[in-house]
């Protein structure tokens, strides 16, 4: 064919071409993956409360853990000061508002706790002040405790004969009966309990607990149902309390609230059911 | 070393030509007078000049060449050399009438003759003098009513262009090769971009080296060629050059402003190509096969900026300073306490969350104050971690803009005649293979869902999707006469596979023991047909009548390859795969709390319960008549039954007449049905990824049409789009003044037309029950959906006329049109297109399109000038939102000129985009995510890569 070493010497060019242009590169780049940087730590404490947020809703003379931890074992015994104050920055009065126990962290832990107890309704500031500890840092951080009225669910009947208990729950199903045997439906959360073997039993649930439908469910703990009266008191902190009649003939939800959150607190109705 | 090589190859072949080479003079005239303007070349090659003013020429050729002498309005001629003077005289005539092979079964038909438009494209000469490469490329810049664009960040979708014709879809235009059906790409198209739901067919698979011509018919054929053929069809017509060697050597880059990185300047995308086409004669008879091979290498492009999205969150300062383990069993307080108290700007972060009563873990996720260009308080916690890192936001950057593509390409066609009487065997296919790199999301550590990994990789990965394109065809056939018949019988395989890799990414459910790559599985499609054809043409009945009549059989097979294990599944803790009894606690959750996606980052394989392995087959019979009632009136009619195993049967039929009032005016119309059958990658793809909810594997995502979901929300089988198409338009000719004009006007109506769904969830308990029954919680499926209302006008005007030494040549091309979608069907009371859906289908491509092309060619130089001007889009994102978003028309120019260096050497230079045009930004920071998407993803006129300036050379040997 003519012009045959032609076409040969066009297709090794051809060739050759292609390799020089060939780039095997995937051209990915990838982001170092190894961090060359050195730490940027000096031993911390810091609050180690296993809250969603800083935000913790608390009642009166209820008492609060103010866990800590640091970021490495402590060689020695460790007090840690707390300091608390109002959250608009006034000053709350220990053994008036509040009470507040140090933390101590042990020799070669790394967690420790302490607590604090609130006497009076507002929103606090807790903070960690001081440590004496060596060359151990505070972190500035704060939590805000929202001390918030409680109220106060209790129910009497005069035969200790008969057995009720109380669970306070976040929802309604008209399938539960037997707590004890079904356990609680899925879907619903016990807000409090209360199951004793007097004849009266007690629950007390922070107000925002109770904001929406909640609702109280008694267990006839023997199933005796035999139509037995019961009181049941709602009291509010610092507030009204008010008697519902209430006849225990079986396992039921016995009472629903209804919780509105207002700029002055949280408004209740009431329904025996 | 290579440039030594070359330049002394070129000297070679320069010197070996200039032997025997002769000066040739002489006068082109009519019967009155001198031509002024004709064209002059030496027929093989490059080689050509215009007459002067007193019709005078001169060239170099040798005796025994062939010169070719033509002007518009005369009959070409062809004389051979002898001697160093040659007059020659034309005859006026309707010369440069291309003969087209499609829109008409009778031979020999020309362009001006058809009763529908047709365009036809000489794609080498385009290609000589165009920045464009690529069938796509070519057709977008230079058919009217044709538009192609690259996608970005789309999967399969970056590496195969999804096409229009008149705004209609990809998948409603027909193929051809040298007029035999094309198989279509394996790919379905389901990402959020142009043409999603369709199946396109692969053009860019097809070297445009190989291809003499592409004739676009814009007109319903589907009574002649079958399914798909709504918008119109596409004929690719090969080459069939003999004892020439054709050497292409193709340059080229992005220069411009956001080359390399948004508003910095540079250089991207580099191109290299090589392509080469050389033909042998075969017998006597005048066969022939010829060769093509191209070799591409295309480099990305990345327009992206900064990135500008959170990229650390305070987990990631806890993990690096203590450890990933210790600061995963960190309580969210005590980490949100400690990771603040390392730095004041880390601190007002906590403070400021807490003053807003945030959550420990909104805390930890926040990025302080947006990065908006706010200098004055910059996203703390990631400025921090970058600091720390010694790393910066452009280490982050995505990829967004051409992908990477490496490819080679052959094709091969051929004739052979076996006797004197026209019996011949042919035969054209080849292969090609092409290798895609394109980029998906950066999985920024920020992610609070864990998926990026950052136990393995601290800083993020951003994962690709490498797609090996594999695609192979052969056609044969034998044609001849039997009696007075013509005959044709021809059988033609194609296969298109798609294997998708996916690299530098990981499975996040697998922790530090992922892999960093995986075969995530992929598609096939293949496709036989076998047509029998039948014509004979009535010299003495009418003027002419043309009967032709055939069959069809066609088989296809569709089939969806699974990934490997890691590529789709979710491992729990104890690296087993989840199932309904893995219980939650042995889920592998991030620090969040949320369950870590499993499967291959960016693109999850598909699972062995989607794998798929299907066939289908149909035959059709066709009648077309074709009758030269008069001279001047032409009829012709075509009717097709075809059947389908799956979905049955369809009759079309199409009646076209032109009437022409004088050589120079005629008038033509239209009216045919068609239809489109649903392809099978639309009846059985599906991609499913499974949750497990209260230890129930339920299923989400893309559910074939015949799933049991489909069944329970009565969703019907497919089956096929249905259209009617009418057109009206005339051509003329002004001869005296070098014009020549088309304008069409068209309706198409397309009833049941099958897109992908919006995504669907139970909505009351009735639905609910539905879907719990197919353990599904949210789906999409492909459905004969809605109709579509489409109008438009082409306009097509060519110039030709001398201009000084040389000839000016003038192309304007414009279409104006209108889509609508209408009638959306509803399941569980909900249209099944959602507003963005219908922005893709009805204004997120240009309704307006000017093409106006300017050539001079003058002796050795031959210089183009293309304005086209892209009207203006929507993107569908807002569409129907408080703030729609419109991108404003624009006009792009490319400018190049070539010249003969010898006559056998052409060198060429331009450039596409000469003034660095881009679509309008995104107006909204918060839709650009981060500075990446400063340019739409969703809707391009024109792409956004900007300016690309090229080079060519171009050998021819004999």
């Amino acid at each position: 064919m003519k012009n045959i070493k032609l076409i040969y010497k066009l297709f090794l060019l051809l060739a050759v071409v292609f390799v020089v242009s060939c780039d095997d590169s995937d051209d990915i780049n990838d982001v170092v993956s190894q961090i060359d940087t050195g730490l940027d730590t000096n031993n911390t404490v810091f609050f180690n409360n296993d809250t969603d947020s800083a935000d913790i809703y608390t009642g009166t003379n209820i008492l609060n853990e103010l866990n800590i931890s640091a970021i490495s074992e402590l060689p020695t015994d460790t007090n840690v000061v707390f300091s608390v104050m109002f959250q608009d920055g006034t000053a709350a009065v220990e053994g008036t508002d509040y009470a507040v126990n140090d933390g101590i962290i042990a020799s070669g832990a790394q967690e420790g706790a302490g607590s604090v107890v609130f006497y009076n309704v507002g929103d606090y500031e807790v903070s960690i002040t001081g440590n004496d500890g060596a060359s151990l840092n505070n972190t500035p951080s704060k939590l805000i405790y929202k001390v918030v009225p409680t109220v106060t669910f209790s129910i009497v009947w005069a035969d200790s004969f008969y057995d009720y208990d109380m669970f306070y729950l976040d929802g309604f199903d008209a399938s539960l009966t037997d707590v004890y045997t079904n356990g609680i439906p899925e879907g619903l959360t016990t807000l409090g309990y209360s199951g004793g073997i007097s004849n009266m039993e007690a629950v007390t649930i922070l107000s925002t607990d109770l904001v929406g439908e909640t609702y109280l469910y008694l267990e006839d703990y023997y199933n005796d149902n035999a139509s037995i009266d019961v009181t049941l008191t709602v009291a509010i902190e610092d507030g009204a309390s008010t008697d519902f009649p209430i006849v225990m003939d079986m396992d039921k939800f016995a009472f629903k609230v209804e919780g509105t959150e207002t700029d002055t607190g949280v408004t209740f109705t009431y329904e025996v059911l | 070393m290579i440039k030594n090589y070359l330049v002394a190859m070129l000297l070679f072949f320069g010197f070996a030509q200039v032997v025997a080479q002769q000066q040739i003079t002489g006068t082109v005239s009519d019967d009155t007078g001198p031509i002024p303007g004709a064209s002059v070349v030496v027929k093989g090659t490059t080689t050509g000049t215009v007459t002067d003013f007193d019709g005078k020429y001169t060239i170099e050729a040798k005796n025994g060449d062939t010169l070719m002498f033509s002007y518009v309005g005369y009959d070409a001629k062809e004389v051979i050399v002898i001697g160093s003077v040659m007059n020659v005289i034309l005859e006026s005539g309707v010369a440069l009438d291309e003969v087209v092979l499609v829109g008409s079964r009778r031979s020999g038909r020309t362009v001006l003759d058809s009763p529908v438009p047709i365009d036809v494209i000489d794609v080498q000469e385009v290609a000589s003098l165009g920045a464009q490469t690529t069938v796509n490329e070519i057709l977008n810049y230079v058919a009217p009513s044709f538009t192609s664009n690259a996608q970005t960040v789309s999967d399969g979708t970056d590496h195969v262009d999804p096409a229009s014709l008149r705004g209609l879809g990809p998948d409603q235009v027909l193929v051809l090769i040298n007029g035999k059906r094309r198989h279509k790409s394996s790919l379905v198209n389901v990402n959020g971009t142009v043409g999603t739901g369709t199946v396109g067919t692969d053009m860019n698979s097809i070297p445009s080296s190989a291809i003499s011509k592409i004739e676009v018919l814009r007109d319903g054929a589907a009574a002649q060629y079958g399914s798909d053929a709504i918008a119109g069809v596409i004929n690719i017509v090969l080459k069939k050059a003999t004892n020439e060697l054709t050497l292409n050597v193709n340059s080229g880059a992005n220069i411009s402003k956001h080359s390399e990185q948004y508003d910095e300047g540079g250089i991207d995308g580099e191109k290299f190509q090589i392509d080469a086409n050389y033909g042998v004669d075969l017998g006597k008879n005048g066969g022939y096969i010829n060769f093509t091979g191209s070799l591409e290498n295309r480099g990305a492009t990345n327009r992206s900026d900064s990135m500008g999205q959170p990229i650390f969150t305070m987990f990631d300062i806890a993990a690096r300073n203590l450890g990933y383990d210790e600061a995963y069993n960190m309580n969210p307080g005590a980490l949100a306490s400690y990771v603040a108290g390392l730095d004041p700007t880390l601190q007002a972060v906590y403070d400021q969350g807490v003053a807003n009563g945030d959550s420990y873990l909104d805390i930890i996720a926040s990025d302080g104050a947006t990065f908006e260009g706010d200098t004055s308080n910059p996203a703390p916690i990631t400025e921090y971690e970058l600091a720390q890192r010694g790393l910066t936001r452009d280490d982050f950057r995505m990829k967004i803009g051409q992908s990477k593509l490496r490819g080679g390409k052959f094709l091969m066609n051929m004739e052979l005649p076996l006797d004197d009487a026209g019996s011949t065997v042919y035969a054209f296919g080849g292969i090609s293979f092409r290798d895609g790199l394109g980029a998906g999301f950066y999985r920024r550590p920020a992610y609070t869902d864990g998926r990026g990994n950052q136990e393995a990789l601290p800083n993020g990965f951003l994962p690709h999707i490498a797609s090996k394109i594999i695609d192979k065809s052969l056609a044969a056939g034998i044609k001849g006469k039997i009696g007075d018949w013509d005959v044709d019988f021809s059988n033609t395989y194609g296969t298109n596979s798609f294997d998708f890799t996916i690299e530098n990414t990981v499975n996040a459910t697998l922790g530090t023991s992922s892999p960093r790559e995986f075969e995530a599985g992929g598609f096939s499609f293949a496709q036989n047909t076998t047509n029998l054809d039948i014509s004979k043409f009535y010299e003495d009945t009418f003027s002419g009548f043309n009967v032709a009549f055939g069959a069809e059989y066609r088989v296809e097979n569709y089939q969806l390859i699974a990934g490997e294990e890691a590529s789709w599944a979710s491992y729990d803790v104890n690296g087993e795969i989840v199932t309904g009894s893995t219980p939650d606690a042995d889920l592998v959750t991030s620090y969040f709390g949320n369950t870590v996606p499993g499967g291959a980052q960016v693109f999850p394989g598909y699972r062995p319960e989607n794998e798929v392995n299907q066939n289908r087959n149909s035959y059709a019979g066709y009648v077309d008549l074709e009758a030269d009632i008069t001279e001047a009136f032409l009829l012709s009619t075509a009717f097709r039954y075809e059947n389908y195993n799956d979905f049955g049967d369809t009759f079309n039929w199409k009646l076209a007449s032109k009437y022409k009032f004088s050589d120079d005016f005629a008038v033509r119309a239209a009216y045919s049905t068609g239809f489109r059958a649903p392809d099978l990658h639309q009846i059985y793809f599906n991609a499913t990824a499974t949750q497990f909810v209260g230890g129930i594997p339920i299923e989400q995502g893309t559910f074939a049409n015949n799933s049991r979901l489909a069944q329970l929300l009565e969703i019907p089988s497919l089956k096929e789009e249905t259209s009617k198409n009418f057109s009206l338009g005339f051509t003329a000719k002004l001869p005296d003044l070098g014009l020549k004009f088309t304008v069409d006007g068209y309706i198409v109506n397309v009833e049941d037309r099958v897109g992908l769904t919006r995504s669907f969830g139970p909505i009351d308990a009735e639905s609910q029950e539905l879907f719990d029954n197919a353990s599904a919680t949210a789906a999409k499926f492909f459905t004969n959906g809605f109709d579509l209302d489409n109008k438009g006008v082409d306009l097509v005007i060519s110039h030709t006329m001398a201009l000084g030494k040389g000839n000016l040549t003038n192309n304007l091309s414009a279409t104006f049109r209108e889509v609508e979608v209408k009638n959306v069907k509803e399941i569980l009371g909900e249209e099944i297109l959602d507003e963005t859906l219908k922005g893709y289908i009805e204004d997120a491509m240009p309704s307006t399109k000017l093409n106006l092309t300017n050539t001079y060619k003058c002796e050795k130089w031959n210089v183009m000038l293309r304005n086209v001007y892209f009207g203006a889009v929507n993107d569908p994102d807002f569409r129907g939102t408080a703030t729609p978003v419109e991108y404003g028309a624009k006009v792009v120019t490319d400018l190049s000129a070539s010249y003969d260096l010898m006559d056998n050497l052409k060198i060429t230079a331009g450039a596409n985009n000469l003034f660095d045009i881009y679509p309008d930004e995104v107006p909204f920071e918060d839709s650009q995510y981060g500075d990446q998407f400063i340019f739409s993803r969703r809707t391009s006129q024109f792409g956004f890569n900007g300016r690309y300036v090229f080079g060519r050379l171009t050998f021819t040997l004999k």
